[in-house]
């Protein structure tokens, strides 16, 4: 282990704790790490703060099960121990599902995660077949454009690009859940960008019951391969 | 009780930051509803990020859930959007600890710390299901309690009420417990538990006491009709804070706030007699904690919460007895973790900036405000805040040369006494200050915050005039006009007719009830977040229900005059107030009582307290550390006028 190692952690944001921003969410990590005496390597400088770096930004309200992200310890700290200490000091909905140390020279998250995997828990109104034919629909064109509205303006936005897969299925309860494999792109492509769009192609709006990410990481010629959190596997 | 998340949470996505509703903080206390037997629901009527915050509600929050026959959960008032979600779906008013029905709450005690607030009472109450006017309320309602420091004159917000609870919450919130456990357990009926209520010290139960009027409406007495309701309510205040060292794990909020730190009250109270504070004159005496205490305090609060500022408050930090100490220890505590230190202070002289200076060593420099209040001595010897230009100049060239780039400055306008060239000597003031940075530094910035002035209740200022909305504008105006090409100045300040609204609240009798039940039907929220305010609204609410702001603010009332809360005492001898008024009028200062003899300002002998110093023999610190270059101490107390002599 190297004096200051640097620890890669996959976090799961469930329940009421999908309603914090990421900024909230960076600054409940900082105080939880504090809480659990997680010895942080700290930045020089006037302004010291600990060295955490964060994957990509899950839109508020968004479940996950692959949240990414990185720290840099003052000094060694077993992860399976630094797993159990944050996870007892966290609030609800939030939980380490694993850590452990990265080499040094690895490249950065930023790089690494290129795709998600999503799963959108939908409420058909009218049947499933009209997701299943706006589906089809959509990913049998070359390019699909989405006018959406965000806190700072509507803007259009060309999503078929962004999207390497889309599957459609029906669960017991009634509910249709569709999983959309996503590449990361500037500016992001969101799974409800896809639902809007096949609400437009289908005449069909969606109501959206729950967006949950359950896997993010490098994207191959097979689509989006989650991204170990350790080293070499 | 059940929980109304799944309800919930179908429409949350809908409200603008959904954190505000969803609780979950870290140190959040959820108990088992049934295994108790008194809930109270503490409501902080302000949006979460201002009300969470909140340091009194923290400590009962704590106190009560240590209890094994209690639990205390929380709530806020919903911002106007989710108001109407909420309306719209049918859902109440809900804590946000485990999202339970406020109805379903043995008290709903709401935490009064801004007159402007009072709309977000009634908004709270009415989303909870709960009648707004007591008398209305029935067997299955909770008992609606108030405490804060507006509750020190509750009398507008009384047909709302059951219960004030007049000063500090930490004791008679376990005898209100004890009380109520015991009413429940013997069957006893609203009427019958708030008999039992009026008999613990420091309650006041409104509706137990009637008001009288003269012919031409002034009110001519107001005192108990019911036996057991003491003739007049007196605060509760505790001796000693070292009995009560609250919050333990204060609560770390998932969302921002307005404060993101740790908050160490290292003293309550203040001695120092500005003569318009409110604060200072409610809560005397003064009673610091110690040294070791403070440390104790800040270390367990750190490790609960992570949080990595600290917060060293109370209404004057910086006249702690051993204030240079807790600094050093503190600071030296704090430098390895990153962790930075902030001390608000009112106290005005270099000591203040060698402290702040103190303070940065560990990290981030923290903003430095300094309060002169007045622009002229003359109007400082007038609200007794006896600080003269010396210290002040001192403070700021302090403050520039130890690095600081800006400082924030807090003025008041419309005290009593001021003419409009005190007004303008607010801008020379800051003219100077500006050219003494200037001297120092060449890119120097000072926000000045000018207040205006809102004669409170239990003060010396109790009986001033307010000055109308006009002529606070016409203040405004010139110091605008003064101000205007001073680049290095940013001026901010209220809307005048806001301070009116404050001023009714603040000195207004029972009547003013049905001005807030008035304009709060048309639409009153949030009044004092500027944008949701209405001048226009409060002004057509008086005038249905006949209520004047000539008479409730902007006169000077007669010695003999019945006030509003005449029936309710802070401790305050009502002679010695009148005499610091009068003293106020011939510019005679009054010095702070942990350095000279007694003034008997009454507070000691009603409460059977006294200041108690964690360093008793100590003297007040001055500015004397040679880092500093200061070259001379600078005296705290700087007694610019004539003795007050009887």
């Amino acid at each position: 282990m190297s004096s200051s190692p640097r620890i890669r952690l996959r976090l799961a944001k469930r329940g009421r704790a999908r309603y914090l921003s990421h900024h909230d969410l960076a600054r409940t990590l900082e105080r939880s790490l504090r809480r659990a005496r997680v010895p942080l390597a700290l930045t020089q400088g006037f302004h010291p703060h600990p060295r955490i770096s964060f994957g990509g930004a899950l839109a508020l309200g968004c479940e996950s099960e692959a949240e990414y992200l990185e720290i840099v310890l003052s000094e060694p700290m077993e992860p399976g121990q630094l797993v159990a200490d944050l996870n007892a000091t966290f609030p609800e909905g939030l939980e380490i599902l694993e850590a452990a140390e990265v080499p040094g020279e690895s490249p950065k998250l930023g790089s690494l995660l290129q795709g998600s995997v999503f799963e959108v828990v939908v409420e058909v109104s009218r049947g499933a077949d009209a997701i299943e034919s706006g589906v089809v629909a959509l990913l049998a064109k070359d390019s699909f454009k989405v006018e959406r509205s965000r806190p700072g303006g509507a803007s259009t936005q060309e999503i078929r690009s962004a999207i390497l897969s889309l599957n459609v299925w029906r669960d017991e309860s009634g509910y249709v859940t569709l999983r959309a494999e996503l590449r990361h792109l500037t500016p992001a492509v969101r799974p409800d960008d896809v639902l809007l769009a096949i609400g437009q192609l289908t005449g069909c709006p969606l109501e959206v019951r729950l967006i949950r990410r359950i896997a993010q990481g490098p994207v191959t010629a097979s689509g989006v391969v989650s991204l170990p959190v350790a080293q070499g596997s | 009780m059940e929980s109304l998340w799944p309800r919930l949470e179908p429409v949350l996505l809908k409200a603008r930051k959904p954190a505000r509703y969803v609780g979950g903080e870290a140190n959040q206390v959820v108990k088992d509803w049934s295994a108790v037997d008194v809930h109270w629901l503490l409501i902080f009527p302000d949006v979460y990020e201002v009300g969470v915050t909140n340091q009194g509600l923290q400590i009962l929050y704590e106190i009560l859930n240590e209890r094994d026959d209690a639990l205390a959960e929380r709530a806020y008032t919903p911002w106007t959007d989710m108001e109407e979600i909420l309306r719209e779906a049918d859902i109440p008013l809900f804590s946000v600890d485990a999202h339970r029905p406020a109805r379903a709450f043995d008290v709903m005690g709401f935490s009064l710390a801004s007159e402007l607030s009072a709309t977000n009472v009634l908004t709270c109450l009415d989303l909870a299901g709960v009648p707004l006017v007591a008398a209305e309320r029935g067997e299955d309602d909770p008992l609606v309690a108030a405490g804060g420091h507006v509750a020190f004159n509750p009398e507008p917000m009384s047909r709302f009420l059951d219960f004030v609870v007049l000063g500090e919450g930490e004791e008679p919130v376990g005898e209100i417990t004890d009380v109520l456990r015991e009413a429940k357990r013997r069957g006893l009926d609203r009427e019958g538990k708030l008999r039992a209520l009026a008999g613990v010290a420091g309650v006041y139960v409104p509706r137990f006491y009637a008001a009288s009027y003269h012919e031409d409406g002034r009110l001519a007495g107001i005192g108990p009709r019911e036996a057991g309701a003491p003739d007049r309510v007196t605060k509760r205040a505790v001796a000693d804070l070292s009995a009560w060292p609250y919050p333990r794990h204060p609560l770390v909020p998932l969302t921002e706030t307005v404060h993101e730190r740790v908050a160490i009250e290292i003293f309550r109270g203040c001695t120092r007699a500005c003569r318009f504070c409110q604060a200072g004159m409610t809560t005397r005496p003064v009673r610091e904690r110690s040294r070791e205490r403070v440390l104790e305090m800040v270390a367990r609060a750190l490790g609960a919460t992570g949080f990595s500022e600290v917060g060293l408050l109370s209404l004057s930090s910086a006249d702690h007895t051993q204030i240079l100490t807790i600094a050093r220890e503190v600071a030296d505590a704090c430098e390895s973790g990153g962790i930075s230190l902030s001390l608000p202070s009112t106290r005005v002289d270099a000591f203040s900036v060698q402290l702040a200076e103190e303070m940065s060593r560990s990290g981030r420099r923290s903003g430095l405000t300094l309060a002169p209040e007045a622009g002229s001595e003359r109007l400082r010897r007038v609200i007794n805040k006896t600080i003269s230009e010396a210290d002040l100049l001192g403070a700021v060239d302090a403050a520039f040369r130890r690095g600081w780039r800006q400082i924030k400055l807090y003025f008041m306008i419309g005290l009593p006494t001021e003419t409009l060239d005190d007004v303008a000597a607010i801008a020379d003031l800051t003219r100077r200050l500006v050219s003494a940075g200037r001297a120092v530094r060449r890119d120097v910035r000072l926000n000045l915050s000018v207040g205006c002035f809102v004669p409170k209740a239990h003060t010396p200022f109790q009986w001033a005039r307010q000055d109308t909305p006009e002529e606070l504008a016409a203040k405004q105006r010139l110091l605008r006009e003064q101000l205007s090409r001073e680049r290095a100045v940013a001026l901010r300040m209220r809307p005048p007719e806001e301070v009116r609204v404050e001023g009714l609240l603040a000195r207004g009798d029972r009547r003013v009830g049905e001005v807030i039940l008035r304009a709060w039907r048309m639409g009153a929220r949030f009044d004092g977040w500027g944008e949701q305010f209405s001048g226009e609204r409060w002004a057509r609410a008086c005038a249905e229900a006949g209520v004047g702001f000539d008479e409730i603010c902007h006169r000077e009332r007669d010695r003999h005059e019945v006030l509003a809360w005449d029936h309710l005492s802070a401790g305050l001898d009502k002679e010695w107030m009148w005499r610091e008024y009068r003293a106020a009028g011939s510019e005679r200062v009054r010095e702070d009582c942990r350095w000279s003899p007694c003034y008997d300002c009454g507070v000691c002998p009603a409460l059977g307290l006294a200041n108690l110093l964690a360093d008793p023999g100590a003297r007040p610190a001055v500015a004397g550390d040679p880092r500093i270059g200061m070259g001379q101490a600078t005296a705290l107390m700087e007694t610019g006028g004539a003795r007050d002599v009887e």
